[in-house]
């Protein structure tokens, strides 16, 4: 049986912006957030004094100004509030991994399992609202069986001297039975309806046959219909009722969600971020201030979670640490592995690696290490047989070594050589993270070492290439490359056009210096694949004087003094016009020597 | 070392021929210090997993003959700890040659004024001695002995790729992201071209020197590749040290790739100078440059007396890189 805790913050505007901005909103002072709503400014949030005053939500500031003149008035932040209570529904993740924000003022936290960790149910209310107290805000929080019944508890079950309600598992139903209809999420429409019918309470929808329920909607929709032609989309969202007759859709959306809160139908949510698939966590009474206990504390914790994905026979891939601060915010600390790992120490070192810049603050009061990513992982013993590889040892202090350096330089900064199938040299050797080859490149699911390709001895992602990759069988090496190649090819300045005319030119200007050309070996052509030059019309003009799709004559040249290169001219730049003619590329072109040959420095030959 | 010099002293060969005496007793210490010093390369290195005892079993013991990292040239060799090669377990600086003329206008050491200009200027020239020396390194690092290499006689290589005797090395590579900027991006077909296997890389790239010597520590405490080729702008002292201590540690080669203008590293076993060279004509085609050329000046070896008295250390050798062998060639 699952239990959900709901949190609804009735001043949560106000109470935000008091809490970043103090003198905003000075107690004792009338104040209200305005926004722009039906005849003009609207008011969206009103606080405690001015709500003394006879002050409402919904009112317009022209009404509330003639009711008070001193009102004070601000201009509302709606992204700002849902930024905030997003931040806060991250906090939350302390009370339960699952867990989001619920309409605009509100957080549900899926709280299955996690209150004897508190001391019970009361004890995690009381200490969940005592924090939320402390940071200055107004809350209401229940605990029930469903969503939908903490939902309604939490707003309409609470007072401000008795600010939360536990509803005991297995008695939702007597819970909800005195709290009025409009506990049950229903839209303005259905409520007015359901009260116009006589039905206040919860408690007395549960008897009701269904179908009459229908029937007496329809009814009395349709005549409330004939007196409001106005044509207000009544409930939305619920029933999506058109404006004939609703009634059955109506009826059913009430009983929807009757049934929603009484646990008879299911109530999926979405929780904030990837729900991680094992989570260890842990809180202290006293905040942790200094790195080595805190570093001590989340050791422990590592371990713990390396012995459950063991008993699961899995290893993490993507770990999250999340710090509790005790000011109320949170950082958090993130690590992925090369190889499903589940050893404790190494998940450590690579959190700890990221824990040594994270700000400690004003101290750590809880955190919690999950497990977000998993793969299966057998045992030792079992990868030995299969693989029978003397090289093991090695192949996980690599995945290790990537592990460390990734966690330090960022994914991007650890790097392998991938192979795509292209004429472009630029294309055809590509450098991709290290831990996302890993997980992509192997198509086992063994969990064994060809996980990681780079493995010293004879590895199985070296078969599976061969045997997966389209070009097996192929030569690999079809020309001399050069063993560096700049970023983008360098356009050079030809001196001396009139001798041109042999594979290079004679001299050049690259990086504000003249070479002279001793040597020389080429031309070979690359042309590009030919569906690159497809979207280009048919006459291909502009495609053959795009650096991408036009076809090159790379040759190897040798300067004076022993430098080599790899250069390249740009294929149909030779006759005249065609310099004048290229078109504006992201590439800045060089100025065509006379002969209108575009030359470029494309990489180096050591 | 006052010590050992009373056991030497009254030895009754010293009379009778002192030079020939001294010179046997002096490499019969040098011996000495090199045995001590090298790790014993014959037992195999302690595994850091879990259940290695079991695999440890199946592994051949690596023979100790075969592990010699040597250039390919006879004539060079004999000058490498008289035939043993290359120290495995150490450090190996290697600073690109940029010339007389470019030389005289950086100035002689990097003073603070002169950095910023000196960077400047090598940015713009010194392209291509960057890469001889990073080619140079990289073509080193091909010729390493495998560490887990199973079968000697079994060609692992590419399926069109030339045939090798003993599998690529697994190699770590750290280049700073400025000197990616300006000297390109390595090509897995140019580095396949040289011997190695792209799959057997990595690339580490880092933006700060202080990066590039963690990420090089740090892969030489991993114990985990054959070696490690790192381009860095300067080693200090102590940096160097701790590398070289590293290496040794681990028995994992180290390659730095330096600055030409820095300050050498006192703690690398040896120091190359490398520079660009002209090659020869092609056989077949006399306009086409030949064999790729640089020029090698071995500045220094641990360990060796006198920077006088092998050609190598007196001026710059030609060395050619033969691609079929994957080994470099004295050329003139």
């Amino acid at each position: 049986m699952k239990r959900f805790v709901s949190v609804w913050l009735p001043d949560w505007p106000l109470d935000r912006l008091r809490r970043r901005e103090p003198s905003a909103v000075p107690a004792g002072r009338p104040t209200a957030l305005v926004a722009a709503g039906r005849g003009g400014l609207v008011l969206t949030a009103v606080d405690r004094a001015a709500a003394a005053h006879g002050l409402r939500r919904g009112q317009t500031l022209a009404d509330a100004r003639a009711i008070l003149p001193t009102l004070r008035s601000r201009a509302a932040e709606p992204e700002a509030d849902a930024r905030a209570l997003a931040a806060l529904a991250a906090w939350c993740g302390r009370y339960g991994i699952e867990r989001n924000v619920e309409g605009s003022d509100g957080v549900w936290i899926d709280a299955t399992g996690v209150a004897h960790l508190f001391g019970g149910e009361a004890a995690l209310l009381r200490d969940l609202v005592g924090r939320l107290q402390g940071f200055g805000l107004s809350v209401r929080a229940a605990f029930a069986d469903t969503s939908g019944a903490a939902h309604g508890l939490a707003r309409y079950g609470t007072s401000a001297d008795r600010c939360w309600v536990i509803a005991p598992q297995g008695l939702t139903r007597e819970a909800l039975a005195p709290l009025p209809v409009e506990a049950l999420r229903l839209t303005e429409d259905s409520a007015r309806l359901l009260r116009r019918l006589g039905l206040k309470r919860i408690g007395a929808l549960y008897d009701l046959p269904r179908d009459s329920l229908a029937r007496r909607f329809s009814a009395s929709r349709s005549a409330a219909h004939g007196r409001r032609r106005a044509g207000r989309q009544g409930v939305s969202g619920a029933g999506g009722n058109g404006p004939g007759g609703g009634g059955d859709d109506l009826a059913a959306a009430v009983l929807g969600r009757l049934d929603e809160a009484l646990g008879r139908r299911a109530d999926p949510r979405r929780p904030q971020g990837a729900p991680p698939f094992l989570a260890v966590a842990r809180s202290w009474p006293d905040p942790l201030i200094s790195h080595e206990c805190l570093l001590g504390e989340v050791g422990d914790m590592c371990l713990d979670l390396g012995q459950r994905l063991e008993r699961l026979a899995l290893g993490a891939r993507w770990l999250r640490l999340v710090l509790y601060r005790a000011d109320g915010t949170r950082c958090e600390v993130r690590a992925g592995t090369s190889l499903a790992s589940r050893d404790g120490r190494h998940l450590l070192a690579l959190l700890a690696g990221r824990l040594a810049d994270a700000d400690v603050g004003h101290g750590i009061d809880g955190a919690v290490v999950e497990a977000v990513e998993v793969e299966a992982m057998g045992g030792g013993q079992e990868r030995f047989v299969a693989s029978g590889l003397p090289a093991e040892g090695s192949g996980e202090a690599l995945a290790r070594l990537i592990d460390r350096l990734a966690g330090r330089l960022g994914s991007a900064g650890v790097c392998r050589f991938v192979e795509v199938e292209s004429h472009c040299p630029e294309l055809a050797s590509r450098l991709v993270p290290a831990l996302k080859a890993g997980a992509g490149s192997s198509a086992s699911r063994s969990g064994g070492p060809g996980r990681v390709a780079l493995q010293a001895g004879v590895s199985g992602t070296g078969t599976s290439r061969a045997l997966g990759s389209p070009n097996a069988g192929q030569p690999r090496r079809a020309a001399i490359m050069p063993l560096l190649l700049l970023a983008r090819a360098e356009p050079v300045e030809v001196v001396g056009a009139d001798r041109c005319a042999d594979v290079a030119p004679a001299r050049f200007i690259w990086r504000r210096r003249t070479y002279d050309v001793v040597r020389a070996e080429g031309p070979a052509r690359i042309a590009p694949e030919w569906w690159r030059a497809i979207g280009y019309g048919e006459a291909g003009e502009a495609a053959r004087h795009d650096l991408s799709t036009s076809a090159r004559d790379y040759v190897r040249i040798e300067v004076e003094g022993g430098g080599r290169y790899w250069m390249f001219r740009l294929v149909g730049s030779r006759s005249g016009e065609a310099g004048a003619a290229l078109p504006p590329s992201s590439l800045a072109l060089p100025k065509p020597a006379e002969g209108g040959e575009c030359w470029f420095v494309h990489g180096l030959v050591p | 070392m006052p010590s050992a010099a009373p056991a030497v002293a009254p030895s009754p060969q010293l009379a009778v021929a002192p030079r020939q005496a001294a010179a046997s007793i002096l490499s019969r210490l040098r011996d000495e210090i090199a045995r001590i010093e090298r790790p014993r390369l014959a037992e195999p290195a302690p595994r850091l997993s879990t259940g290695a005892g079991a695999t440890d079993l199946l592994a051949r013991p690596p023979q100790v003959e075969e592990r010699r990292w040597i250039l390919g040239d006879p004539s060079v060799d004999a000058v490498l700890s008289g035939g043993a090669g290359l120290d495995l377990c150490g450090l190996h600086e290697i600073k690109p040659d940029i010339g007389p003329e470019i030389r005289s206008q950086i100035g002689p050491q990097d003073g603070p004024q002169n950095r910023q200009a000196g960077r400047r200027r090598e940015a713009a020239d010194m392209a291509s001695a960057w890469a001889a020396a990073l080619g140079f390194a990289l073509r080193l690092a091909a010729r390493l002995p495998c560490r887990h290499g199973a079968d000697g006689a079994l060609p692992v290589h590419g399926q069109g790729g030339p045939l090798r005797t003993h599998p690529a090395p697994v190699l770590v590579i750290v280049v700073p992201v400025r000197v990616e900027r300006e000297i390109g991006v390595l090509h897995a077909s140019g580095l396949d071209a040289l011997g190695l296997d792209p799959d057997r890389l990595l690339v580490v790239r880092t933006a700060k020197d202080a990066e590039t010597a963690w990420a090089m520590e740090e892969t030489l405490a991993a114990r985990a590749v054959d070696g490690l080729v790192g381009l860095i702008d300067r080693l200090d002292l102590t940096m160097a040290r701790r590398l070289a201590l590293a290496a040794r540690a681990q028995a994992t080669p180290c390659l730095a790739v330096t600055a030409a203008r820095t300050a050498p590293a006192a703690a690398a076993a040896t120091r190359w100078r490398v520079g660009v060279a002209a090659s020869a004509p092609h056989a077949q085609d006399p306009c086409a440059p030949g064999g790729d050329r640089i020029t090698v000046r071995l500045e220094r070896r641990r360990g060796s007396r006198a920077a006088g008295l092998d050609p190598l250390f007196q001026e710059p050798s030609c060395l050619e890189w033969c691609h079929e062998a994957f080994r470099f060639r004295l050329a003139a």
